[in-house]
């Protein structure tokens, strides 16, 4: 009731003052050149100069566009946006996103009539960010509002891989072992981890394998796991036929896998019941092994903990393969970046012109602009390669992310990074192993259908009573309080929940969309 | 004239209590009865975006989803099997604490155990279940070394269901009692001090004294905090359960608040877990009237209503 008093009253509020404060803004000069106002946020301690940036400065050359910004604090970004958006006085153009929820509030004004639809601007005006943003398909669901309608142009990011496996060197060197490719090999690992003391504590206290849960989701990245066995703890796609991971034979491979591993104390027997964080707080008590999770955040471990612990070196290695043809994984993220973007404002006169600019920053010139600034600068080729100069490689004022930051590059507005960037920055072991999957071993993963609300409603009901029905049982047959070979009885139990179903709709939805 | 300022003196001699009232009468209205419209979405497929007038009716498919489930029988159990734990241990214990406290003669270790006894409830539960979660823990758990001390096995206790409603239960006195006993130390303080002196002539015992004197004192105040618990044992917030909840003891650890919360909040399904909020509510109801129904037959002056 409150809520739907709140709305209505919100949108006079904001339309109100967007119709007062229209007018005073960007300022078309006689010569056809355009000023914008930009919001954006910036960290504190980093100092930018914005009248001398060179890269900015060839963007308002090639169109006409000259940008005006007012780089607010990160710290205190939240707020400030919220006094901006209730005093209505909106400038031209708006870098705003808040950290985990990304551009829910963007979103949300847009929806109220903040921001403008910018799809049919983009179908019109600019074919960069058309091929970049509309056409895949991945993409525009991912920035697409619930009303349907595209409020922001996003910061898109090179690399797709997000999680993989991790294993400690310096243990492998400890036990004698080369890294394992399969799964039997990795079985010899774990016991060697686990029985031969690679910690050099005396005590057989190593957890040989740990993993992170997610909410209550226990097999977030155990489930990595299965496409060992060419299985899915979820739905897949094999020759066009949709099938459901869990009701596939090979899933019992998985199960007993997982299952042996868990009786033999190698997999971290309180996996379903730790509280915070088991990854840093194991790791950082130098008692695990190997652990599937974050590329960065994982890799970040050998810099916090590489001091305390002697000849701590933690190195990604390739999915193990057991009865799959080869080692394979289907996790991935998005391109779409959620801390980096911008909306162009209600107020704002000239949308044509801002969406041709930031339709540029989009374009092979552009874009280098913006991930490597001006030539002979900040980037020299080498070869065919733009390479980074001292000046932000060896900065004896910033590192090397900060130094990008001040000359204007890797700004958290609407661009897309390019490979070469992600290549050439810092953390190269967490690079590294991005790039390795990303090459290597990252397949298609299930897409995103759409269903019909008859269809919708159909899943809601039976397809969350197969969803918890399977956690739950793959979790007992885990840790053996039903064995592995009784989970079969799961198949004709999901059968009965309504598995054909479901399957039958996943398919239409499927072959609606290929 | 004279009969209208005669309807009017309680509203003039007694302004203070109607002023006092008003905040009580907006937040019931506000927040209790106000929100009752929004059931109906129990009978629509309710879509935020298009508000209630928008969505389309699907009658009672929400609530035959809900009774067909192969779940429905399991969460009904587990939810009356907590309750009936809570009641039947949950509930003496604050008693038993307050006339513990009562019995104390040391002020300041009275205060001091009073003070003790109420601190857990400002706990959040979260913290809560992450101290017990590590009291259990099977490695490092205080509960499993005095076990292995012992000369015991350790007991991995969050991963065999049959321990999960005792848990359960005992993590709720811990965390409870001492904030319930506040109202029976209370009730206690209000009983006339001559009851005692005459029954001390008489020549009454202090259990005698307890017998007779005081339980019999405070029996209204049990009874209507009995029919209040009734009405709330099929109410088990969604928290406290999922967070000690995980996959390997479902089958005695999900109740309704954690379907409700798995299908209305996770997946959007507003509509689903209304029709089930519903149903929930339906119980409690028919819990609270029988138990109030209970109360005044057994005796007369102490049933809510």
């Amino acid at each position: 009731m409150k809520k739907r008093l709140l709305i209505p009253l919100l949108m006079i509020a904001v339309t109100g003052f967007l119709s007062a404060a229209g007018g005073q803004e960007s300022a078309s000069s006689e010569d056809g050149s355009v000023t914008l106002d930009v919001w954006a946020a910036k960290a504190a301690e980093l100092q930018v100069d914005t009248a001398s940036l060179a890269n900015w400065k060839a963007v308002e050359e090639a169109t006409g566009v000259k940008l005006n910004w007012s780089l607010i604090s990160t710290e205190v970004k939240d707020e400030q946006f919220n006094l901006v958006m209730t005093s209505g006085d909106l400038p031209d153009v708006m870098a705003y996103y808040e950290g985990k929820s990304g551009f829910s509030s963007v979103n949300k004004f847009g929806i109220e009539g903040a921001f403008l639809p910018l799809e049919d601007l983009i179908r019109e005006n600019a074919p960069n960010l058309k091929a970049a943003l509309l056409d895949d398909p991945k993409v525009k669901e991912a920035i697409t509002a619930s009303d349907g309608n595209i409020y922001y142009i996003p910061m898109l990011s090179a690399l797709n891989a997000a999680r993989g496996w991790y294993i400690r060197y310096d243990w492998l060197e400890a036990v004698g072992k080369d890294v394992p490719t399969t799964t039997e090999e990795l079985y010899d690992v774990l016991v060697a981890f686990k029985n031969e003391d690679p910690n050099g504590n005396g005590e057989a206290d190593e957890i040989p394998m740990v993993f992170r849960r997610r909410g209550d989701d226990a097999f977030y990245n155990l489930g990595a796991l299965a496409y060992a066995f060419d299985s899915d703890p979820g739905w897949i796609v094999r020759n066009g036929k949709v099938v459901f991971g869990p009701s596939e034979a090979q899933y019992l491979d998985y199960l007993n896998y997982i299952a042996k591993l868990y009786k033999e104390g190698l997999i971290d027997q309180e996996i379903l019941t730790r509280a915070g964080n088991p990854r840093n707080d194991l790791f950082g008590k130098n008692l695990a092994g190997t652990i599937h999770d974050w590329f960065a955040s994982t890799a970040s471990l050998n810099d916090t903990l590489g001091d305390e612990i002697k000849g701590f070196n933690l190195r990604h290695m390739a999915p193990p393969v057991g009865t799959a043809k080869e080692p394979f994984t289907r996790i991935q993220m998005s391109k779409v970046r959620g801390d980096g973007g911008w909306a162009i404002s209600y107020s704002n006169d000239d949308p044509v012109a801002t969406i041709k600019m930031m339709d540029y920053l989009f374009s092979a010139e552009g874009s280098k602009l913006m991930n490597f600034g001006v030539e002979g600068e900040t980037y020299e080729m080498k070869g065919s390669v733009p390479t980074y100069t001292d000046k932000i490689t060896n900065n004896p004022d910033n590192g090397f992310h900060e130094s990008l930051v001040t000359y204007g590059m890797q700004w958290k507005i609407g661009m897309q990074q390019e490979i070469e960037y992600e290549k050439q920055f810092a953390n190269a072991i967490a690079t590294a192993a991005r790039i390795d999957y990303m090459d290597n071993y990252i397949v298609d993963e299930f897409p995103i259908l759409s269903f019909t609300e008859d269809e919708q409603m159909i899943i809601d009901d039976k397809f969350s009573q197969i969803k918890l029905y399977t956690a739950e049982m793959t979790a007992r047959a885990m840790v053996g309080a039903i064995s592995p070979s009784d989970f079969k009885k799961t198949f004709d139990e999901l059968n009965k929940m309504g598995l054909k179903e479901v399957t039958a709709i996943y398919q239409a939805a499927y072959d609606r969309k290929y | 004239m004279a009969k209208q300022k005669i309807k009017n003196k309680s509203l003039v001699n007694h302004r203070e209590l109607w002023i006092m009232l008003i905040p009580v009468l907006v937040y019931f209205i506000l927040f209790k009865y106000l929100p009752m419209g929004g059931v109906v979405i129990a009978l629509q497929r309710y879509s935020p975006f298009k508000g209630i007038s928008g969505s389309p009716w699907v009658g009672l498919e929400y609530f035959r989803q809900f009774f067909t489930s192969i779940y429905f029988w399991r969460v009904l159990r587990n939810t009356l099997m907590i309750g009936l734990y809570d009641l039947v241990f949950g509930f003496p214990a604050p008693i038993i604490l307050a006339l513990l406290l009562n019995g104390l003669r040391q002020k300041t270790f009275k205060k001091v155990t009073q003070t003790v006894t109420l601190l857990p409830h400002f706990v959040s539960y979260v913290v809560v279940a992450g101290i017990a979660l590590n009291m259990l823990s099977p490695s490092t758990g205080v509960i499993n070394a005095f076990r292995v001390k012992m000369g015991l096995e350790s007991i991995y206790f969050m991963q065999e269901s049959k321990y999960f409603w005792g848990i359960f239960t005992i993590i709720r006195i811990i965390k409870e009692s001492g904030f319930a006993a506040i109202i029976y130390l209370a009730a206690l303080a209000g009983i006339d001090p001559t009851l005692y002196e005459a029954a001390h002539c008489d020549g009454a015992s202090r259990p005698q004294q307890l017998r007779h004197v005081t339980l019999p004192s405070i029996i209204p105040t049990i009874v209507i905090m009995f029919i209040i618990k009734v009405g709330k044992i099929i109410s088990i917030s969604f928290e406290q359960v999922l967070l000690l909840q995980n996959d390997v003891i479902l089958d005695t650890s999900e109740v309704i608040s954690t379907l409700v919360y798995r299908r209305g909040l996770v997946n959007a399904d507003y509509s689903y877990a209304t029709a089930v909020g519903l149903f929930e509510t339906f119980v409690a109801l028919v819990l609270v009237l029988g138990s109030n129904a209970l109360a005044r037959r057994m005796k007369s002056d102490s049933s809510l209503w």
